[in-house]
């Protein structure tokens, strides 16, 4: 119980913000749907690259294609939110399964930069399928509506993507503890060994595709009917360096790091926005163009350092800063 | 009766022949050992077997079926388990977890029960049935006290006697060692040739062994071939193999080179 | 003959694909490093030589010649600084590494030099020439030009200078080549400064044809990787064969829908690798049990 306390600590205060935030912290209330979307999405990918060991930087093309196919059950089928939202997660990961195929025969560098071509090629063919996807003017999918609910509104919005939240890390939890996540920690250790062990290397890659880009998939579909209006270009090669920067930086190959770290990169540019804010006002760079610039743009190279900090001197990501300090206190140290 | 035989197995890389025209026969029930002077091919022999390498020519049959046309990962369900020259353990996972991915081929559940292992009570019994049997088999090998350590932080014995209990508790016909006492003190090598013996007679498992050193080979193996630049020189009981000239002088070469270096 | 004007300018293109994926190769050859960032040292390296150009008022072959000094020293210091105390690090974290210099590159560029487009002037101006009713422009010929002569001499310098030998050694076997006396890390930094070289060079005959702005090398940058995959990633005379190939198969692609230059790239990736895991020049090294 004592271990979980940190997990229900989180979950406590996950349910009550939004309540206890007032009228004027509604920009917060979008931020956490957005950072738990995001969550949920780094789930996903850290099941593919922190347990399966692949790599995946193209990441918000399994997101484009769960949002645009939410957005197209909904507008020609006529398939409400909640009919689409699995689909959407499911074909998403059809889309990853069958990319697994490739990727089979490719490892490490090959791998990242097979993904990173499928994240660029993606947004670029759904912009062409105009009538889906409305190409560079975009479509506007419709908000949820649930016995008479309307999830227009941020705040209702939140407990879904909570319950969601919920739900797919409950999922995750459970998959890493069974023979199917043995079996991707397995692969990513030492793929011969596996093979000895009766893991078949087109098996579980595969899975661990279609999986990973299942979660990616209802993220976006989530992400388009919060968000209302989407276009193939919000899908871009920046959201699958979010989500990639997130595992790193959150820990790979954790549930929980997923969620620090969705919600860590989700506030940082409105943190450094905020501070630039200030600083601006004080007027005391008034007259360099550079410093300005410096305090408009901050967070990408803030994102950079981080990352090269976290590789260099936190390889294991935040959850392992918090194991670290925790054992400071325990004095229990490493067995 | 032989439970595996190989005919005629050659192996090339590039120009290089690392196995060539190789006969080799296990007996059911048996400790084979192969042995040789460094280079001599014994990897490759047990790669061949775990399908990473394919023969160029040749045949090699389990229980009287063809095991080339196997995929390496349904070597084990075969019935061959192995383990590797250079410890190959699961570093993410503990010690009881890497026996669970030992058993893996023996789980029943799919992915979907998978994503729902920690609530659906089939699953769970499962996964304790696995459990109990993995702890037997660290128990047999007196490593249960290590259950829940990472490989990382055990010693090498340590971690060799792992490798072998992962092989073990996927309950094969035939179990391949790669250099099983490598690395490891006299008292535990003396220790780990008892543990191979009363593990064949308690699990009726039959044993390949490729190992260095010729103590433990002589003392366990019950039958020895023995190879040079990828030939097979000699084929006996321990006390034939000591004998044959053309054994001591591969082993002499080997020696002399040493002395030299 | 159209066929054949096509080929120019697929060649024109390609072999700034060849330059980027060259220095991409080189680089991972012989430091096992897949540079995610190389496209942003070249931005970097041409937006140095923007500002020689114009707000130093240097002459275009000045300026481009600083540039490639300061780009040298910038990607062996990138080397020293980042990659070095990663030397043993697995291979995720290098990746994860050369991922946040791309963002910290990125960004610093955009602090320094905004974020708008700008016109880049370009060497050679003049009317095209007409060969056999083939029209050369002066911005083709130039590419080809200048990529072949980078590329040439930078053969010789691999192939028969002392320099060149410790760079493959090192590439052949790190261990072997330290144990036989080479400096490693020194040549490790060359490399970089190599590569970094190459990058520039490919950004500053891009940046005429595309102008300048702090994301103008990312979709070159996609060719250089595919160029490289294509060449086989191991192999420099892939690079370069990978990059004209490139050039000339897009080309053709262009012409028919020019907005599918990008997937059709990726579709190459996959393709290629699928069929031919080494591509067409490499070699794939199995793991040793």
């Amino acid at each position: 119980m004592v271990k979980k306390l940190p997990a229900l600590v989180g979950l406590a205060v996950l349910l009550v913000l939004p309540q206890v935030l007032g009228a004027e912290y509604s920009w917060l209330v979008l931020l956490l749907n957005r950072a738990l979307i995001f969550a949920i999405m780094a789930i996903g990918l850290n099941l593919l690259t922190g347990f399966a060991g692949q790599i995946s930087i193209g990441h918000a093309a399994f997101m484009a294609v769960g949002a645009f196919t939410s957005y197209g059950l909904g507008k020609f089928v006529g398939i409400p939110f909640w009919g689409a939202l699995p689909i959407a997660g499911l074909a998403a990961g059809l889309v990853g399964y069958a990319l697994g195929f490739p990727a089979l025969r490719l490892s490490g560098h090959y791998l990242a930069i097979a993904t990173l071509g499928f994240g660029v090629a993606v947004p670029q063919v759904l912009n062409l399928w105009e009538s889906l996807t409305g190409g560079w003017t975009g479509v506007k999918p419709a908000a949820p509506y649930l016995l008479g609910i309307s999830f227009r509104e941020d705040r209702p919005f939140y407990y879904l993507i909570l319950i969601a939240l919920f739900i797919m890390a409950g999922l995750a939890v459970n998959l890493i503890k069974s023979r199917t996540g043995r079996a991707f920690i397995a692969l990513r250790d030492s793929e011969v060994a596996a093979q000895a062990m009766g893991i078949s290397l087109t098996k579980y890659k595969t899975q661990a595709f279609a999986l990973s880009a299942f979660y990616a998939g209802i993220g976006g579909s989530l992400y388009a009917h919060m968000i209302n209006y989407i276009s193939p270009h919000d899908f871009g090669s920046g959201i699958s360096m979010e989500l990639f920067t997130i595992i790193c930086l959150g820990g790979l190959a954790s549930v929980n790091g997923s969620i620090v770290g969705a919600i860590f990169m989700s506030f940082l540019p409105k943190l450094t926005e905020r501070i630039s804010l200030v600083i601006q006002k004080s007027g005391a760079f008034e007259h360099s163009h550079f410093l300005q610039n410096v305090f408009k743009n901050f967070n990408q190279v803030l994102t950079g350092i981080i990352l090269i900090l976290v590789v260099l001197y936190l390889p294991m990501g935040l959850v392992d800063l918090w194991r670290k300090t925790k054992n400071l206190f325990t004095a229990k140290g490493v067995k | 009766m032989a439970i595996l035989e190989l005919k005629g197995v050659t192996v090339r890389f590039g120009g290089l022949v690392a196995v060539n025209a190789l006969d080799l026969s296990v007996e059911q029930g048996s400790i084979h050992g192969l042995i040789g002077p460094n280079g001599a091919g014994k990897s490759t022999v047990f790669n061949v077997l775990s399908r990473y390498y394919d023969p160029a020519e040749g045949t090699a049959t389990f229980e009287g079926k063809d095991l080339l046309g196997a995929q390496p990962h349904d070597v084990i369900n075969r019935g061959i388990a192995r383990t590797f020259q250079n410890v190959e353990l699961f570093k993410g996972l503990s010690v009881m977890d890497n026996l669970m991915v030992g058993q893996h081929h023996n789980f029943r559940y799919g992915l979907l029960p998978a994503l729902l292992s920690r609530i659906l009570p089939s699953v769970k019994r499962e996964e304790a049935e696995k459990r109990a049997k993995a702890l037997e088999v660290l128990e047999f090998l007196g490593i249960a006290a290590y259950k829940d350590a990472f490989p990382a932080f055990l010693p090498y014995g340590i971690q060799k006697r792992v490798e072998f209990a992962r092989a073990l508790v996927s309950q094969p016909k035939l179990i391949l060692l790669d250099e099983p006492a490598a690395g490891m003190n006299e008292q535990e090598t003396h220790d780990l040739a008892q543990l191979i013996r009363i593990m064949r007679d308690k699990y009726k498992t039959t044993v390949l062994l490729v190992e260095h050193d010729m103590s433990l080979v002589m003392s366990i193996c019950e039958h020895i071939t023995v190879m040079e630049f990828g030939r097979k020189i000699a084929d006996g009981t321990p006390a034939e193999v000591q004998n044959n000239p053309a054994v001591i002088k591969a082993y002499l070469g080997e020696e002399e080179e040493a002395a030299n270096a | 003959m159209i066929l054949a004007q096509q080929i120019i300018s697929g060649l024109a293109t390609g072999s700034l694909y060849a330059l980027a994926a060259l220095g991409l190769v080189l680089i991972f050859k012989t430091s096992d490093v897949v540079n995610f960032a190389q496209g942003e040292m070249a931005m970097f390296g041409t937006f140095v030589a923007f500002t020689l150009l114009t707000s130093v008022g240097l002459p275009f072959w000045g300026a481009f010649l600083l540039a490639l000094i300061f780009a040298a020293i910038f990607g062996a210091g990138i080397e020293r600084i980042v990659l070095r105390p990663l030397a043993k690090a697995p291979l995720i974290s290098v990746m994860i590494a050369t991922l946040g210099l791309f963002q910290i590159i990125n960004g610093v560029a955009g602090w320094i030099w905004g974020y708008e487009l700008q016109p880049f002037p370009t060497a050679l101006s003049g009317a095209p020439i007409t060969v056999a009713g083939i029209v050369f422009t002066m911005q083709n010929l130039m590419n080809i030009g200048v990529a072949m002569v980078i590329m040439f001499g930078f053969f010789l310098l691999f192939k028969f200078s002392i320099l060149g030998v410790a760079m493959r050694a090192v590439a052949e076997n790190r261990t072997a080549a330290k144990l036989m006396g080479v400096p490693t890390d020194r040549i490790l930094a060359l490399t970089w400064g190599l590569g970094g070289i190459l990058a520039a060079t490919a950004g500053i005959l891009t940046a005429p044809v595309t102008n300048l702005d702090i994301n103008f090398m990312a979709t070159l940058q996609i060719k250089a990787f595919t160029a490289g995959v294509l060449g086989g990633f191991t192999s420099l005379p892939g690079a370069v064969i990978g990059g004209l190939a490139l050039g000339v198969l897009e080309n053709l692609v262009g012409q028919w829908n020019s907005q599918l230059q990008t997937p059709f790239a990726f579709g190459l990736i996959v393709l290629v690798l699928v069929i031919r895991p080494a591509g067409l020049l490499g070699t794939i090294q199995k793991k040793k049990v």
